[in-house]
């Protein structure tokens, strides 16, 4: 017993220090590849919880998958940015969805979302959906992308994000994320984690409702 | 250091307090000092979960804490007063950039993936934002009260727990299981009397909810900031752990916009009038949750406030051999923004059982409309690990062990469970049982509860099995063995074709203990599954179970051996562990703990936590004076 503080002391004392290393020059400064920017697209800070603006991300994927043949060579590149609509003359909100293949939410999900996007879509709304993780939890590819648009149907531009890039909304594990934003700003507007499907839609269709009435 | 520093100057003090108040039989009345010592250290190198570009599967392996509850507990006569410290001190956590670091070198490579450095930039941020409310020192009293008995009536000011009726207006409470202990932090009453053969007791309670701040299995903790803690809410979140600023996130102008608080503390008022005539208990039980602005935008969360009612009566048979129980509630959101108005929820629950020796029937149903689990104004977002932390805990009518009420399903169900325990011969008991539910927000999201038939599962459960036990009761055994089957009523798309299955599961259990003569137990411990879930990562079913063989040596020492595996396609699959345990005395006991443990979620009772998975090394000591 008089032995455990003595031995409990040197393993904490033993066991402090901090884990940060040196960043490979490689890894300083930016690569020289041609950045995602849409141009006008709303000048920072960008956030990511309600009431921030959303930056800008560039993915690859089908605008329209329904319409498109399913293979790399009709894989092209899909900003948020080319959402953005400052006069709202074709999309008032921007729904960004997650998804992945291990979620059994999302799957769940996307069974509604066609029917959604049809109703609300002449309204004004504009869906697109990142797939970031396949069945294991690793990145998805290609394979996965077509597998999940053909047999949810999807009708909405629908785009892989292997890096995982909208894990600055939300974690992977709480998936799916929905995050409404605001098209003529691209300031965020409400943020849902998990399947929240009657707060999403009524924020949406009150949200529409409202511009509506505005006009 | 500065926490450590905190954390020993304030137990010594606290002990030397303690010390002072010890009894002096000659001229002062009897004081009883309780002091307990509960202290974990623990290391956990890499759990074996990395996932390429998933930062969470990073930032959860090398990190070492020292976690220590001390409680102190004075009573003299009638008054006790109680302090349960807590400290949590990270001797090791990960850092962003190491972090970001192994992300970068770990990535496969993927077409049309971004270029190194940004990516590196990207995750350091991401990183650093996750880190900003992990693995931070914290000294905070989690729980104080001091209380006075009166004899018939009781006050308490400060911490308490409260459960009211079968838990569906309020049940705020500690589960060991689940290392959740919360409480509600304001003013206490219950007071009792008779009235000719009538016992009448009345309990009051109003304050804020105050769950445990820090998750031990992820180093998350639950920040609160100025605007957040008005009025009397300064008062009971005093010495509480804030939300900071930090590189990665920065303060906002309110807790919303700050990433790092992530609770906004709720505020209960309840009550419970029981009148017991014997043979017959009526109990009318309410609560009404004062929220703040909402963390998250779930259909809990904001609503402004929410109030449950509830009426149960309890029937005993004149001869002892049966009771039946029924409690009916109902539960009103009501939300300020005007979005998302909720027509009143309602339940009907119902619990009877008679002994019909050598047959004991148990029957339990519910019918729940739009019943919501009160769950705490979290930030779901920055605080995922807090998400299921609640403050009413509505019957299941399954067995305690059910993990597999997927998405919402008793916010809207109807059904019931039947068993039967038949008592063969002494000593040896057979029982089974038979459940049925129709859940109608399991399969999609329904907080409207809508009944139509694309919304409803219908879920069978069975089980049976057998227990003995030896005559003095020192060797036993239950094995159950138990199958459930969940469909949906309308059939919906996979890859693979149309179907109606949702969940399928079969599954063994067994507790086994049996003496090997001398001072030697053996123990045995396990539940395997054969699990399988049409939306869920595979098309084909996995395998995941859990065995643990244990050598009790006398009352002092006792080993464990654990293995568990999971064969669904995230990686590991397998897993082993050791523990020895030592008590030098009753009161006092020293553990270790080393090697693997499967994440997964863990319920009891319906209610549940998401173990994240470990992998390391664990001590823990207990004494107590």
């Amino acid at each position: 017993m008089k032995l455990f503080p003595v031995g409990l002391a040197a393993l904490l004392l033993g066991a402090c220090g901090t884990n940060r290393p040196e960043i490979p020059k490689e890894l300083l400064g930016t690569s020289g590849a041609s950045a995602c920017t849409t141009p006008g697209y709303p000048a920072g800070p960008y956030g990511d919880d309600t009431g921030t603006l959303a930056e800008d991300r560039c993915f690859r994927g089908w605008r329209a998958p329904q319409s498109t043949r399913h293979d790399e060579a009709t894989l092209e590149d899909i900003s948020l940015g080319s959402f953005y609509d400052p006069t709202g003359k074709t999309h008032e909100i921007v729904l960004l969805n997650t998804a992945a293949v291990w979620c059994s939410v999302c799957k769940s999900e996307h069974k509604t979302l066609p029917d959604r996007y049809a109703e609300l879509a002449p309204r004004g709304l504009a869906i697109v959906s990142a797939l970031f993780q396949n069945g294991q939890g690793g990145p998805a590819d290609l394979d996965d992308l077509t597998t999940w648009v053909e047999t949810f149907d999807v009708p909405f531009p629908m785009v892989l994000d292997p890096d995982y890039q909208l894990n600055d909304y939300a974690s992977a594990e709480t998936a799916p994320l929905n995050l409404v934003i605001d098209a003529r700003t691209m300031r965020i507007l409400a943020k849902f984690i998990g399947n929240q499907s009657d707060p999403l839609w009524t924020t949406i269709e009150d949200e529409l409702a409202r511009r509506e009435a505005s006009e | 250091m500065r926490g450590l520093r905190t954390a020993l100057v304030v137990a010594l003090s606290t002990a030397r307090v303690v010390r002072a108040a010890e009894p002096d039989a000659r001229d002062k009345p009897p004081v009883e000092v309780e002091l307990t010592e509960d202290a974990t250290v623990s290391y956990a190198w890499d759990n074996r979960d990395f996932q390429p570009n998933d930062l969470a599967t990073v930032v959860n392996d090398d990190w070492g804490v020292w976690y220590n509850r001390l409680h102190g507990q004075v009573t003299s006569g009638p008054v006790r007063f109680g302090m349960r410290l807590d400290n949590a001190w990270y001797f090791t956590s990960p850092d962003a950039t190491a972090s970001a670091l192994e992300l970068v070198e770990r990535r496969p490579a993927t077409p049309g993936a971004l270029p190194d450095p940004e990516y590196f930039r990207l995750k350091v941020q991401q990183t650093g934002e996750e880190l900003s409310n992990r693995y931070i020192n914290w000294v905070y009293p989690a729980k104080v009260f001091v209380a006075y008995d009166a004899g018939f009536v009781e006050t308490t000011l400060g911490d308490d727990y409260a459960e009211y009726g079968h838990g569906i207006v309020l049940s705020v409470r500690k589960r060991d299981e689940l290392h959740s202990d919360d409480t509600i932090r304001g003013v206490h009453v219950s007071g009792r009397t008779k009235l000719g053969d009538t016992r009448i007791r009345l309990k009051v309670v109003g304050g804020s909810l105050n769950p445990l701040r820090i998750d031990e299995g992820s180093g998350r903790y639950l920040g609160i900031d100025s605007s957040v803690t008005p009025g009397f809410l300064k008062l009971t979140e005093a010495g509480m752990p804030r939300a900071i600023g930090t590189d990665f996130a920065a303060r906002g102008a309110n807790c919303a916009a700050t990433a790092t608080c992530t609770y906004a503390p709720d505020r209960v008022l309840a009550g419970q009038l029981a009148l017991d005539f014997g043979s017959v208990e009526l109990d009318t039980q309410g609560s009404v949750l004062f929220r703040q602005a909402p963390l998250s935008n779930d259909t809990v969360r904001s609503a402004s406030t929410i109030t449950s009612i509830s009426e149960s009566v309890k029937l005993t048979s004149s001869d002892g051999r049966g009771s039946l129980g029924v409690e009916g509630a109902g539960q009103k959101l009501s939300q300020t923004n005007g979005l998302n108005d909720m027509p009143m929820g309602y339940a009907l629950y119902l619990s009877g059982s008679y002994d019909l020796a050598p047959v004991v029937l148990l029957v339990e149903g519910r019918h729940y409309r739009r019943l919501f689990p009160l769950l705490a104004n979290v930030s779901v977002d920055h605080a995922r690990e807090f998400s299921q932390v609640a403050w009413n805990a509505p019957p299941t009518t399954e067995a305690p062990y059910v993990d597999t009420e997927f998405g919402t399903f008793a916010t809207c169900v109807t059904g019931g469970r039947g068993r039967a325990d038949y008592a063969l011969a002494r000593g040896i008991s057979a029982f089974g049982w038979l459940g049925y539910w129709q859940t109608f927000s399991e399969f999609q999201a329904n907080d409207r509860c809508e009944t139509g038939r694309e919304f409803r599962n219908d879920v069978y459960d069975l089980a049976s099995g057998f227990e003995l036990r030896s005559r003095d009761a020192h060797s036993r055994a239950t094995v159950t063995v138990g199958a459930r089957f969940d469909d949906t009523a309308e059939a919906f798309d996979t890859p693979e074709g149309q179907t109606r299955v949702y969940y399928r599961e079969l599954y063994a259990r067994y507790d086994i203990v049996q003496p090997l003569g001398g001072p030697f137990t053996f123990e045995l411990q396990g539940w395997h599954r054969r699990r399988h879930e049409t939306l869920g990562p595979q098309l084909l079913p996995w395998w995941e179970g859990e065995n643990v063989a244990g050598l009790d040596w006398g009352s002092q020492w006792a080993f464990s051996f654990g293995t568990e595996y999971n064969t669904d396609l995230k990686p590991p699959t397998t897993y082993f562990n050791g523990g020895a345990r030592y008590r030098p005395t009753p009161d006092s006991s020293i553990g270790i703990f080393v090697g693997q443990r499967r994440g997964a979620l863990r319920c009891v009772g319906g209610v549940c936590r998401v173990v994240p998975g470990f992998e390391g090394v664990r001590l823990d000591a207990s004494v107590r004076f």
